[in-house]
């Protein structure tokens, strides 16, 4: 492949996942700044109920990584276990709920469902992992 | 045959992008006659992150360039295809940490890389590496502590070697990634 293909064929896969891209972020920061006014009344206070909540809130939520540890550390001062606080900083940056139908499209469907599944899955089981070893040396 | 194949796909895949602007600019419109605020603050951040990642695409789009000339599929299937091994797992979990900028971002790269071979479980373990981000861990360090860092920084390069090697299963050779003209998702 010569210099010019190169550059044509680069164009083309950023040129096909701009306007999807572009889409699915409008939709994304709706629900994001949708979820963000129920984060409050969303812990019940048990243990895991909340850890559960605590997954799915970060599963719908986007952003940087750092703002999930902004808002975890808040979560946490107001009294939500770290075992949700710790399923929803985990989820906020391994399963993307939002961003699934590009994912989809640029990765496979297959690959896109399965790895957000099982991300959630391991979500919940490092949140649990970290939680216990945390308390076991502390 | 093969030109009226082309056309249909296009058009197919025209159809597909139009209904899915629909759906955006429908919610959107429901958005401002519910909350308007709501929608204006969505329609700002969406801007600033556009900002954002214009930089990252640039580089992106030269990292594409040079991959398409220097990264032949035979150099990919060697280093990240299926028998690549414990050399393959190294390099998904270094990069995994290393290379910056949003996921999403690097989805051309990376479906660019799969069609040139790269395995299943090297893609899944390099996506979630990206939960490892060195720059941020003084941030939550801050927040959280240091033995939940190091406790939670481990855990997620373990698991997500567990990660590739289940999706390598589920998901196997991943066929619905193929060349970029024949793949319309």
């Amino acid at each position: 492949m010569n210099l010019k293909e190169s550059v044509i064929k680069a164009g083309k896969s950023l040129q096909k996942m701009i306007p999807i891209l572009v889409g699915m972020l409008l939709l994304a920061m709706l629900i994001n700044n949708l979820a963000q006014r129920y984060y409050d009344k969303m812990f019940t206070g048990d243990y895991l109920k909340d850890t559960f909540i605590g997954a799915i809130a970060g599963s719908l939520s986007f952003g940087m990584a750092l703002t999930s540890y902004v808002v975890g550390g808040e979560f946490l001062q107001r009294g939500v276990s770290l075992l949700a606080v710790t399923a929803f900083i985990m989820t906020w940056t391994t399963v993307g709920i939002a961003m699934l139908p590009l994912e989809a499209k640029m990765l496979g469907t297959k690959f896109a469902i399965w790895r957000n599944v099982f991300n959630f899955i391991f979500a919940i089981i490092i949140s649990i992992l970290t939680v216990l070893i945390l308390r076991m040396i502390q | 045959m093969t030109k009226n194949n082309n056309i249909k796909t296009t058009t197919k895949r025209g159809k597909g992008l139009y209904i899915f602007w629909s759906i955006v600019l429908a919610i959107y419109v429901v958005a401002f006659l519910f909350d308007n605020s709501l929608a204006i603050k969505s329609l700002q951040e969406t801007g600033l992150t556009l900002l954002k990642i214009l930089p990252i695409f640039v580089l992106i789009f030269v990292i594409m360039v040079l991959s398409n000339l220097f990264l032949t599929p035979e150099l990919v299937k060697k280093h990240f295809g299926k028998e690549a091994g414990l050399k393959g797992w190294f390099y998904a979990l270094l990069f995994g940490i290393l290379v910056a900028g949003p996921p999403y971002a690097l989805y051309p790269m990376l479906r660019n890389m799969k069609e040139h071979g790269l395995a299943t479980k090297y893609l899944a373990a390099f996506l979630y590496n990206r939960n490892v981000k060195i720059p941020l861990l003084p941030a939550m360090i801050y927040y959280f502590g240091w033995w939940y860092t190091i406790i939670m920084t481990i855990l997620v390069i373990i698991f997500s070697v567990f990660d590739g090697l289940i999706l390598e299963v589920l998901v196997k050779d991943n066929n619905v990634v193929k060349s970029s003209g024949e793949q319309n998702g």
